[in-house]
């Protein structure tokens, strides 16, 4: 803990950091009071005239919370395939003794490691950049670049689940003549499951800001119009679209919470 | 359904670990449907007897034979099969808590189906799989617990649950590590007459281990003792006295609190 705290003051004295830092700029605090002003009043309608035939403010929110959900929705469904097989392959328990001791178990167990690690050392934005210099502005990029980073990190928490789930009814299914295959889904998932689908709610809430913020680099989520409105001073249309996001993840609470209470395995 | 026990026949089985030796030459002749109390104190060896008899473990040393077939002679599908006839009941009960007590005792069929027919089972139970595992629960005490799942249950509807998965494998032994470990004086009369009624029902072979004699005297026909992993009482319930029980049991000087 005291080794922790003196790394902090470390890393503080070689980024340089001073509390003058924390002075706001001429005109920051005007601007930061004129956006924070607007958070209680959230325009309902555009501040400017828009063009003809634009859809009303609040319609356009909600497509964006639709575009917002679709695309985490897709990227969390590719990440959740990527997940469960690498979590699997990822996990100790996967593997039977004696595949164990023929040596395919641990190379295969090394590489499912390897590329959970790799796809989840790289952040989904940096995917974005990457995938958008490859296949360029379609809705593909912006899945692909959720379910990367997500697949891996489900992949390694859904694993460490697995192998720290109680290994009793495993072990008991074993002796009444279970195979190694049927132990697994049935003495040792089961008991890894709730835990499983309750971080995979988590990890798609976290999805639901990461593809609103994707929306930075043009994919026509939240955050593409949160960008346009604050680049033009609209903070009351920003505000209205950040409350949509707020409201969107509480929905997803809400349905994690519902779904868990019925969850019988 | 089985109607008819196997016998167990231990020779000179020793079960060492790498760091102790569990159970010492040890030989052990058990005729089909006979009812066996096991007792001695904590460490003495009674879960890896158990253990060794269910085929869990394979003797470093010595044979087992289960109806005069040698364990060590059969391939891995045959020892499975072997297994799948063996009803365990283990002291933590090892059900899986968050799974109904239809879908836990569905399970103890697993040795004999494939992996899909065995998620289908579970999942989802044919009628007359239903119907089984009702009349096992209901055979049990627990009839009404069917759609239960386990985790709401109290530890002896835990414990029936697993008796009746054991007995869904139609199996030709029980073999129960401390079933009345955690359970009060009345409860426990209570369980050990299940068990050896169920025996009496089917045949069945049974060994339980427990640590009271009027109770291993009221429901057993034979009682072993074993003190440091050797076999130190074999008879009749009826020949040992409270005496030979207590010299079991008793610690010795620089013995650690086990």
């Amino acid at each position: 803990m005291l080794a922790l705290l003196c790394l902090g003051a470390l890393c503080a004295w070689w980024l340089d950091l001073t509390p003058s830092g924390l002075i706001p700029r001429e005109g920051g605090v005007r601007l930061a009071g004129q956006f924070f002003a607007r958070a209680f009043t959230p325009a309902w309608d555009y501040e400017t005239t828009p063009p003809d035939g634009t859809p009303p403010l609040v319609l356009k929110a909600l497509e964006g919370a639709r575009r917002t959900v679709v695309f985490a929705a897709a990227g969390m469904s590719l990440a959740l395939v990527f997940g469960v097989v690498l979590g699997f392959l990822g996990s100790s328990a996967w593997w039977p003794q004696r595949v164990r001791s023929s040596g395919v178990g641990p190379m295969v167990w090394i590489i499912a490691r390897s590329i959970m690690v790799a796809m989840r050392s790289v952040h989904e934005l940096l995917w974005a950049v990457l995938f958008l210099a490859a296949f360029g502005l379609n809705s593909f990029t912006a899945v692909v670049a959720i379910a990367l980073p997500y697949g891996g990190t489900l992949a390694k928490i859904f694993s460490e689940m697995i192998d720290e789930a109680p290994r009793d009814s495993a072990v008991a299914l074993r002796q009444l003549g279970a195979s190694g295959t049927q132990t697994f889904l049935l003495g040792l998932l089961p008991r890894a499951l709730p835990d499983m689908w309750a971080y995979a709610f988590y990890r798609f809430e976290c999805a639901i800001r990461s593809s609103a913020v994707l929306g930075f680099f043009g994919f026509e989520t939240l955050g593409y119009s949160i960008k346009q409105s604050f680049e033009n001073l609209q903070y009351g249309e920003v505000w209205l679209y950040l409350w949509t996001l707020f409201g969107l993840v509480v929905m997803v609470e809400l349905w994690a919470a519902s779904a868990r209470k019925r969850f019988v395995a | 359904m089985s109607t008819h026990g196997c016998s167990f026949d231990l020779r000179s089985a020793t079960l060492s670990f790498a760091d102790r030796v569990a159970l010492l030459s040890v030989s052990v002749s058990i005729k089909a449907g006979e009812r066996i109390a096991l007792v001695g104190p904590s460490g003495a060896g009674k879960t890896s007897l158990l253990r060794l008899l269910g085929g869990a473990v394979a003797p470093s040393e010595g044979t087992l034979l289960i109806d005069q077939r040698d364990l060590a002679q059969l391939s891995n599908k045959a020892l499975r099969e072997e297994r799948a006839r063996l009803g365990f009941v283990h002291q933590d009960y090892a059900l899986i808590p968050n799974m109904r007590a239809l879908q836990n005792v569905l399970m103890g069929r697993l040795g004999t189906q494939s992996t899909l027919a065995a998620m289908r089972s579970v999942f989802w139970p044919s009628l007359r799989e239903e119907t089984a595992v009702h009349a096992l629960l209901q055979r049990v005490g627990i009839g009404d617990r069917l759609y239960q799942r386990v985790d709401t249950l109290s530890g002896g509807e835990r414990q029936r649950v697993a008796i009746a998965r054991a007995l869904y494998q139609s199996p030709r032994a029980l073999l129960c590590d401390e079933p009345v470990a955690s359970v009060d004086p009345a409860r426990a009369r209570d369980v050990l007459a299940l068990l050896r009624d169920l025996s009496t029902e089917r045949g069945l072979t049974l060994v339980a281990s427990l640590h009271d004699l009027q109770l291993a005297q009221q429901c057993f026909d034979r009682l072993i003792g074993l003190r440091h992993g050797q076999v130190v009482i074999d008879g009749p319930v009826g020949s040992v006295n409270s005496q030979a029980l207590a010299d079991l049991y008793r610690m010795e000087a620089g013995e650690p609190l086990a």
